[in-house]
């Protein structure tokens, strides 16, 4: 019970992430800022991205995001950025490789051999 | 003491239970037990395991903190009714409570009439097994009798967070539905242990439908929970115990269409089956995932690996029961051949996307644990993997609910169908160029959803139509359609709920100084200050806020920042005005550091479209759902 | 035949979660293991300056990662001055002032050879940090073998010890 109190203090602190001294003043940067932590993970929080969490680590990063994109780089090489220093935890959706294909084939696969049984078994 | 008797009734209620395991098990044997009534034990174990309950409950409400699950979730300062509701706020408490829903059930059961002795013998011998293996795990791992050492004078709190009424009755819906399905189980078991018991299929009936209600509400209710109480009007963040109350929800939603085609022999019967037994089969692996500290996540009770071990034990052993039974069932092979173009077709395709989205839900759940342990690297999968399969998967399911309804059982004829399905297509084509006409401009995506769900709208309310207007021949609006139509146009509601709340919020974050207006959508927002008040056992600071429309002021509203006595914890309550158009919603923010003699507060608002479509379409679902139990009952009675 | 398969498939999964209880889902690897470390300059005390070049030697050495607002690295800090006896310790201040740094050292001890003031966090980033405290081995070709997260204790130090000397 101590480690749920712990959890979700982490919730209950100030759950207002994004300050308003974090926010661009270009919106269109800024939906791109919104659109990229929405991606990120906070990686101290239970299953939250970094644009709604009061973590430090998670402010950290929405600063950073903001700050690569007022350097001009691309949402992806913003996400490379972080991704290379973080590792695949950071992103809520694995790069696509051979030790995560099975996250997309595993689904196909399946919908696939339902429907090969349904019909095989209509002859 | 009050708690002994607790853990007394708790053990005479295993000992008990433990006796229909044992006949169950000399059963499989071919050893008869057969003296033993297992309808009597039923009746016993859950008086006991209420008892034990409610001896629970009233060491909460007396605070006594001899008990470590109440020093750990409690205080004396703590208001009366969250005194009662932090029982289950906990997981013991909540774990004693999964088990008196199963024996209540068990109870229910037993007191059905019309029913075969034997064959309700049968079903409580398992349910009873099912009982005496969750009253181990709780003696044996998760003990809410275990005293404190040493002794407590006072308690830690319940979390602020959970000091609210949607937590009273979030988790008992959910546990009403989850556990439901332990019934579902057992009455699935006896069924297929003989083939003489296949007749019976209409009994699972009402209990299918009764449980889905259940967890419908259930999971409606942490929805709209998690909305107006996290302070970001966020509803579903693909977290793993939501996926893990969402799988059996999937299961049991494709269960009660292939239960209406469940007679006797049927491949339907096969599939109604197994999905009978696979739905409560998730429900434990939802209480694993939570419960055992194999994943992280949000709502992650005490992480306790050997509680893990025990689930995953329990898991295993009902899986491979119910499954080995299973595969007898699959022995029969003669089966009428399904046509495409029929409601027959039109179900089995439904079930396998349902399924198909059920299974990459659960892939995508439990990946992380595979990558971790297989191939040793630490992965996420989140939101947007979940919704990049959920979108695509909404637009063969809409299409099948709208002309599904249409189309005949057996055969249906291509010319036919088309003729009775025209005005409907010309119907939801008018709906769809509308919505894209007042939609334009908006991001594409939503236009695509508002068109999906106000197409199922159309038609289900088209559907409804029928029955009032076909003149003296009027076809009566039996239960059974009434119940598809609401329910398929509760869906159609979400689509648009989910939609608008997610895809169109509109946010402002800003420093607002006392005195200043914001403008969101057409209301201006004034901010006139904060204030300190006194709760029953927390400090607030209330942000006061006047909105205005069109210059006409229409309310106040008073988002806070409570800061409990027990625990110097803090939780944001944010003020939420729900219209049907949708919410406008401003959380109170930290006093500006910068100039203190500026009045300045950081103050975030919201306005999120069609949230309140969410809510109505769950109490839509669920009167659907009932609609269906109360026809089922009848129909035996 | 295929219910067979159906029924190790269930085993497989069963066991993968047995395996699963056993670890922390919290504890992340780092992503710079075998990689060399960033480039990086951060000011120091007197006006000095801490840079990765002054990381290019040719023994085995520890960069921490550590705050004075931060209660583990407290924790630590009594085995980080034993481990300091034995090799050179580089210590990286995320977002602390120099005032509340010099009060820490003059109460505690300072184990540091060098140390550079991470003000505004990039540094910490740069080095895959999400938490503190964290500290980093680094060889003797200026690559990051090892992280480990959280305070170094007693039970932490012999593992340390014991991958200090297999390198």
């Amino acid at each position: 019970m101590r480690l749920l109190s712990l959890i979700l203090i982490f919730l209950s602190t100030n759950l207002m992430s994004v300050e308003p001294d974090e926010i661009l003043d270009n919106p269109n940067l800024e939906i791109r800022a919104k659109q990229i932590g929405q991606q990120l993970r906070c990686l101290v929080c239970q299953n939250e991205d970094i644009q709604n969490s009061n973590a430090d680590i998670a402010k950290d990063l929405r600063i950073l995001v903001r700050k690569l994109l007022l350097e001009n780089m691309s949402d992806k090489e913003i996400i490379k950025f972080i991704h290379s220093r973080y590792g695949d935890f950071v992103l809520f959706s694995p790069p696509l490789r051979i030790d995560t294909m099975g996250l997309w084939l595993l689904p196909v696969g399946f919908f696939l051999l339902m429907v090969f049984f349904f019909f095989r078994r209509q002859k | 003491m009050i708690s002994e008797l607790g853990l007394v009734f708790l053990f005479l209620a295993l000992i008990l239970s433990s006796l229909s395991f044992i006949k169950l098990n000399l059963g499989l044997f071919n050893i008869n037990f057969s003296s033993l009534c297992n309808i009597k034990i039923t009746n016993v174990v859950f008086v006991l395991i209420l008892s034990s309950f409610i001896t629970l409950t009233y060491s909460f409400i007396q605070s006594d903190f001899s008990l470590d699950v109440v020093v750990n979730n409690s205080n004396s300062q703590l208001p009366f009714i969250y005194k009662i509701t932090g029982v289950w706020g906990n997981h013991e408490g909540s774990i004693l409570l999964w088990l008196l829903v199963m024996t209540f059930f068990g109870f229910i059961f037993s007191k059905v009439r019309n029913i075969n002795y034997q064959f309700k013998e049968l079903v409580l011998t398992i349910q009873n097994s099912l009982i005496f293996l969750v009253s181990l795990f709780i003696v044996f791992t998760s003990n809410p009798f275990r005293k404190s050492f040493p002794p407590k004078i006072e308690g830690i709190d319940l979390n602020p967070l959970l000091q609210d009424p949607g937590l009273a009755i979030h988790p008992p819906f959910l546990y009403l539905g989850y556990v439901g399905f332990s019934i579902v189980y057992s009455i699935s078991l006896a069924l297929i242990s003989d083939k003489s018991n296949f007749k019976f299929i209409g009994i699972l009936k009402p209990w299918v439908f009764i449980s889905w209600t259940f967890l419908t509400i259930g999971i409606g209710l942490g929805s709209w929970w998690a909305y107006y109480e996290l302070g970001w009007g966020g509803f579903w963040f693909w977290d793993p115990v939501e996926n893990a109350s969402l799988l059996p929800w999937l299961t049991a939603s494709t269960l009660l269409h292939t239960i209406l085609l469940a007679n006797n022999n049927t491949l339907f019967f096969k599939w109604t089956i197994f999905l009978a037994i696979f739905t409560f089969i998730l429900s434990l692996l939802g209480t694993f995932l939570v419960r055992s500290g194999v994943l992280v996540s949000v709502h992650a009770f005490a992480n306790d690996p050997s509680r893990g071990l025990f689930i995953l034990f329990l898991l295993l052993v009902i899986t491979l029961f119910g499954f080995t039974r299973f595969l007898k069932v699959l022995d029969n092979k003669n089966h009428k051949e399904i046509n495409l173009l029929s409601r027959e077709g039109v179900i089995s395709l439904n079930s396998i996307f349902m399924l198909s989205l059920t299974f990459t839900i659960l892939i995508g759940t439990i990946y992380p644990i595979f990558s971790n342990v297989v191939l040793n690297k630490k992965i996420s999968v989140g939101a947007p993997f979940f919704n990049s399969i959920l979108s695509p998967m909404m637009i063969p399911l809409t299409i099948g609910m709208i002309v599904g309804p249409f189309i005949k059982w057996g055969q249906d004829d291509l010319k036919f169908l088309i003729n009775r399905i025209k005005y409907v297509v010309l119907l939801v084509l008018i709906s769809s160029l509308a919505i894209w006409y007042f939609n334009f401009g908006g991001p594409i995506l939503s236009i695509i959803f508002f068109i999906l769900g106000g197409s199922l709208i159309v038609s289900s309310t088209y559907e409804l139509t029928l029955f009032f207007c076909i003149g003296k021949e009027k076809v009566k609006l039996s239960k059974k359609i009434l119940s598809q139509i609401l329910a398929h146009l509760g869906i159609g509601i979400l689509i648009i709920g989910v939609t608008g709340s997610s895809i169109l919020k509109e946010e402002k974050i800003q420093f607002q100084s006392v005195g200043e207006e914001i403008t969101i959508k057409e209301f201006d927002i004034k901010f006139l200050g904060v204030k300190t008040i006194e709760g029953e056992n927390y400090i607030s600071q209330m942000g006061l806020f006047d909105i205005k429309k069109g210059g006409k002021f229409i309310k106040r509203m008073m988002p806070e920042k409570r800061f409990y006595n027990s625990g110097k914890q803090m939780t944001t309550e944010a003020a939420i005005s729900s219209g049907i158009f949708g919410d406008l919603y401003i959380a109170l923010g930290d006093k500006s550091e910068n100039n203190p003699d500026e009045k300045k507060w950081t103050t975030r608002i919201w306005y999120n479209p069609f949230t309140m479509w969410i809510w109505i379409s769950v109490i839509l679902l669920a009167i659907a759902g009932l609609i269906s139990f109360v026809r089922f009952s009848q129909l035996r009675l | 035949m295929k219910y067979i398969i159906l029924i190790v498939l269930l085993l497989s999964t069963f066991f993968l979660f047995y395996e699963g209880l056993k670890n922390d889902p919290r504890i992340i690897p780092s992503n710079l293991i075998s990689k060399e470390i960033p480039r990086f300059r951060l000011n120091s005390f007197d006006n000095k300056s801490f840079e990765d070049n002054d990381l290019r030697t040719k023994d085995l050495k520890l960069v921490n990662f550590f705050a004075s607002w931060c209660p583990p690295c407290k924790l630590e800090h009594s085995n980080l001055i034993e481990l300091s006896e034995n090799l050179k310790i580089y210590g990286i201040a995320k977002k602390d002032t120099i005032k509340n740094i010099n009060t820490w050292f003059s109460n505690m001890g300072n184990p540091y050879t060098k140390i550079g003031f991470d003000h505004d966090g990039m540094v910490s980033i740069n080095w895959g940090v999400y938490g503190l405290p964290e500290t980093f081995i680094i060889n003797a070709d200026q690559k990051i073998i090892y992280r480990h997260v959280g305070a170094i204790t007693k039970k932490d130090m012999k593992k340390i010890k014991l991958f200090l000397d297999k390198n």
